[in-house]
């Protein structure tokens, strides 16, 4: 595995495009400018240094570091230790993707348990809670997820087929 | 129009109540951690979506989150489209409302946002096409095949979401 280093000005320019366009539209909006940019480079460049990382977008070395991490937590990319400097690889976009959903849906449902204690709470003790501000809000709340969850139940054996389909692709 | 009692009603939820509004935010910040999004964002986000309505000024009281902080913030929601924002009747003041059909029309104009990326896309790899000697060409050609087809994938998934959406509102 190596890093792909210096493009050419053309290519240079071609790919500045790109992250710039990204950056401006609501993909970018939700993350903010700095975890997007970096986001963004390893969707162009696939595999990189922290270096090259440094060089493409002039962050910090800390802050490249701390948004490196974060990724890897979050299952974005994968490190290989086995060169010197470590690369930081996003493999496959689609499958990143995939993953990154089936991830999320699972986050949520790890909460069903605790939401459906709350719910039996509110069910028993609903004339007591009631006299209290908030009772409509937080019961709506609880059911809109419960909902929810079973929706993602349902999606979440779809997703895991399609993500399968695309690794065979 | 906006009726004066659906704003003057309090914010401030009480006893076993208030436990479970924070174990919400909790669960909405893990969600947001996991989606990558930016924590104070998520947090004004996350009371918006627990309380359907709620002023700046109360927005502040809750996050504990500066004025301006949340001026950002709100305006950032605004443009993904998730909230709407309206005037109180007789003040100067605004009330930024969670609307459950916005969640459907977010994802639709998201859809459109991604056919124009794909577009823009598009046009660069046939760019690269004239340079196809020089270094890196190769590489981010094929990255842009990816991306796209990640594009192709998310509209199967959006599809289900919205699905699965309708769905729950029929219920």
């Amino acid at each position: 595995m190596k890093v792909e280093g210096i493009f050419d000005p053309e290519i240079t320019k071609i790919e500045t495009e790109i992250i710039s366009y990204l950056l401006n539209s609501t993909i970018a909006a939700a993350r903010g400018e700095i975890t997007s940019k970096i986001l963004f480079y390893f969707v162009t460049r696939k595999d990189l240094t922290q270096a090259e990382l440094q060089r493409l977008t002039g962050y910090s070395v800390g802050k490249i570091s701390q948004e490196l991490n974060s990724f890897i937590d979050l299952g974005l990319i994968e490190i290989y230790k086995k060169t010197k400097p470590w690369i930081y690889s996003m493999d496959s976009i689609v499958t990143e993707m995939f993953s990154r959903a089936i991830n999320l849906i699972k986050i949520n449902l790890k909460w069903e348990s605790q939401f459906l204690d709350i719910k039996k709470e509110l069910e028993e003790d609903k004339n007591e809670l009631q006299k209290f501000n908030g009772y409509d809000k937080i019961n709506k709340s609880i059911e809109e997820y419960l909902a929810r969850f079973a929706g993602f139940k349902v999606v979440l054996k779809l997703w895991e087929e399609l993500k399968k389909k695309y690794e065979r692709e | 129009m906006l009726k004066n009692q659906d704003f003057l009603e309090s914010h401030k939820f009480e006893g076993r109540l208030k436990e479970f509004e924070q174990i919400l935010i909790d669960f909405i910040m893990d969600s947001g951690r996991a989606k990558s999004v930016e924590p104070t964002l998520q947090k004004v986000l996350g009371y918006i979506a627990i309380h359907r309505k709620l002023t700046q000024k109360q927005l502040i009281d809750l996050t504990q989150l500066s004025s301006g902080t949340i001026s950002k913030k709100l305006r950032e929601i605004l443009r993904l489209g998730i909230i709407k924002k309206e005037k109180i009747p007789k003040t100067n003041k605004s009330i930024y409302i969670i609307a459950p059909e916005a969640i459907g029309s977010a994802v639709d104009t998201a859809w459109e946002e991604f056919t124009e990326i794909s577009i823009f896309l598009k046009s660069k790899q046939d760019e690269l096409v004239k340079y196809k000697e020089k270094k890196g060409s190769k590489l981010l050609s094929g990255r842009i095949t990816g991306l796209l087809k990640t594009f192709e994938a998310m509209e199967n998934i959006w599809s289900d979401i919205k699905e699965n959406f309708i769905h729950q509102q029929k219920k």
